[in-house]
């Protein structure tokens, strides 16, 4: 029943032309573009509030925008294509804070679920091997709602680490950790960055210097401040 | 360490109250719904076939008085009342009978017209001289004669049980005899008044047929009595009572409906964030639809047993009431339709939890969370 999910990954590709994005009047997104080709490890950096998770979620295939193209694997997205969309939101790797995780269930049970939606097989020497290195081995086997805030952060960010995504969105993912997590989480991300896409979308300065691109997200959204 | 295949297997060890407290709402309304068809349909039966369709009791006996004596319908008027099927008014002719032993005793002839042959059952082509008697008489024998005691040359037939309980054990006479005999009787000055016997069509027009009756006379001038009073209350009250039997099994059936409803409802809120963890990981909402529907489904295949089992037990009750036959029908029929309302039951379960989380997966919703 396992199959690996990611089909090749020279596939990837980024590509987000003119978005247009408002909540009633108000708007979020204005002509965005951003186009990547090649795998690496990607940051968008920008004040809170100012649109970024709302571009996370177009590009995570969740949200719809009102205008613009998108390209992923190579596919024109058509938002209308529930089939489509379905298929590729499996490829796509979303975190976004702990919500990833179901709050009764221990962190091996969470991955074990996370295996039966993308159909890959829980790799437990993978799991093993980053859960010692984010120091959460000890901490498998205990209910999420029993974990502490960076605990849950470390936790939900095993997903991305333990199975194979050739897409990877990351939206605030070292908001609850210390400097020495965020330093190990990144030294991870670069260590496996070379065969995916990874966007973080970030506040912090040294997630940007660590990434191998920036983009200034108000520069994306052409000059649009109205909302930093 | 979770070995399943669908996702939603927690649930059953983390919300079992809650599993359990559907699974019996589910088995409450299967239940429910058999039985009240079953109640619906034996009162139905009973109600229909006893009282509305009772050929018996769609006669009326009718007598009226004046001040002065008896009072004169007009039988064109009567026949044009609503559901009347025809009638027949007349004198009860006594017919006097000595048996073997010598004993002598005497039986009230009306005439065999359509309306009395409906009365008795009796379709049986008959001669002049035909006196139709209840079947006790039969293998009697007796010498007839009239009221002035000259004999009375008859043809005997007979007809099945007594009577309806205002006939009974009334004879009838072929018109001819009865117009021989009625002439005899007017000779001799007999004082007895007519009887009018109208036929209804059906036995739940009576009502209609009373209360329109009733506004033919003036009560202050003329009292009519009936044979049947009472029954058009009965029947009223039988059509009524049936009514709100329907209305409070359907009333009861709602309510389960909406109490299962909304603690699917709750359920489903309490697994709210859960399932929005599931859609971020990548489970499309079409998915996530299934597989909780199949969790919950599992659930309900006990609950689908279960009430095979109920319905069977039922039965084993009902064998010491009921003949071998009528309980193999009534098994068979409640299993029959057990197995279709579970098939009903599956597709209300399906379209319930479909209806919810649609609108818990919509995109508009599960945005909104993200914003929050």
């Amino acid at each position: 029943m396992h199959k690996n999910s990611v089909d090749n990954y020279e596939d990837i590709h980024v590509s987000v032309k003119n978005i247009n994005f408002q909540y009633g009047e108000k708007i979020i997104l204005r002509n965005l573009s951003l186009e990547i080709n090649e795998p690496g490890l990607y940051a968008i950096y920008g004040k809170s509030g100012c649109g970024k998770t709302t571009f996370i979620n177009i590009l995570s295939l969740i949200q719809k925008p009102h205008s613009g193209t998108i390209n992923l694997f190579h596919k024109q997205i058509n938002f209308e294509d529930v089939e489509l969309v379905d298929d590729l939101r499996k490829k796509i790797a979303y975190f976004f804070q702990d919500l990833n995780l179901i709050e009764t269930l221990t962190i091996r049970e969470n991955l074990q679920i996370i295996s039966l939606i993308n159909s890959q097989p829980l790799d437990n020497e993978k799991l093993n091997k980053y859960s010692r290195q984010i120091q959460m081995e000890n901490k498998l086997d205990i209910p999420v709602n029993n974990l502490s805030g960076g605990e849950r952060q470390r936790a939900a960010f095993l997903k991305v680490l333990v199975f194979e995504y050739p897409l990877i969105l990351l939206d605030e993912p070292t908001n609850n950790l210390d400097e020495e997590n965020i330093q190990i989480i990144m030294d991870i991300l670069s260590s496996i960055k070379k065969d995916r896409v990874i966007l973080v979308v970030t506040h912090s300065k040294f997630v940007v210097e660590n990434s191998d691109k920036s983009f200034d997200f108000i520069q994306l959204n052409k000059g649009l401040k109205e909302l930093c | 360490m979770l070995k399943h295949d669908s996702v939603f297997y927690y649930i059953k060890q983390k919300y079992l109250k809650s599993l359990r407290k559907l699974a019996i709402l589910n088995f409450l309304l299967l239940i429910l719904i058999i039985f009240s068809i079953f109640t619906v349909f034996i009162s139905a039966e009973n109600i229909h076939n006893n009282i509305l369709n009772n050929d018996k009791l769609s006669m009326v006996l009718i007598n009226g008085y004046t001040e002065t004596g008896e009072f004169e319908y007009d039988t064109n008027l009567i026949l044009k009342l609503p559901h009347v099927k025809n009638l027949t008014y007349d004198y009860e002719i006594p017919l006097i009978y000595t048996t073997e032993k010598e004993e002598v005793d005497s039986i009230y002839c009306l005439p065999l017209n359509e309306t009395t042959r409906e009365a008795i059952s009796f379709d049986v082509q008959v001669d002049d001289n035909a006196l139709v008697l209840p079947e006790h008489f039969k293998n009697q024998k007796l010498i007839f004669s009239d009221m002035n005691h000259k004999p009375v040359k008859t043809t005997n037939y007979y007809y099945e049980g007594s009577g309806t309980y205002f006939l009974k054990d009334q004879c009838y006479l072929a018109q001819p005899l009865y117009n021989k005999m009625l002439a005899t009787i007017n000779s001799s000055n007999y004082s007895d008044v007519k009887s009018l016997i109208v036929n209804l069509e059906k036995t739940e027009y009576i009502y209609d047929f009373v209360k329109s009756f009733h506004e033919m006379f003036n009560e202050d001038e003329v009292y009519v009595y009936y044979q049947s009073e009472g029954l058009e209350n009965l029947v009223q009250n039988s059509k009524v009572s049936f009514h709100l039997l329907l209305f409070f099994q359907l009333s009861l059936l709602i309510v389960i409906v909406i109490v299962y409803k909304n603690s699917l409802n709750s359920l489903i809120k309490l697994i709210n964030r859960d399932l929005l963890s599931l859609y971020l990981n990548g489970m499309s909402s079409k998915e996530i639809t299934s597989q909780f529907y199949k969790t919950i489904e599992s659930g309900n295949k006990k609950v689908y047993i279960f009430s095979y089992g109920t319905v069977i037990l039922f039965a084993i009750l009902l064998s010491k009431a009921l003949n071998n036959e009528i309980l193999m029908i009534i098994t068979v029929g409640l299993l029959i339709l057990l197995s279709l309302f579970i098939l009903l039951n599956k597709l209300f379960v399906k379209y319930v939890i479909s209806s919810i989380l649609a609108k818990e997966l919509s995109n508009e919703n599960i945005v909104s969370q993200l914003r929050n």
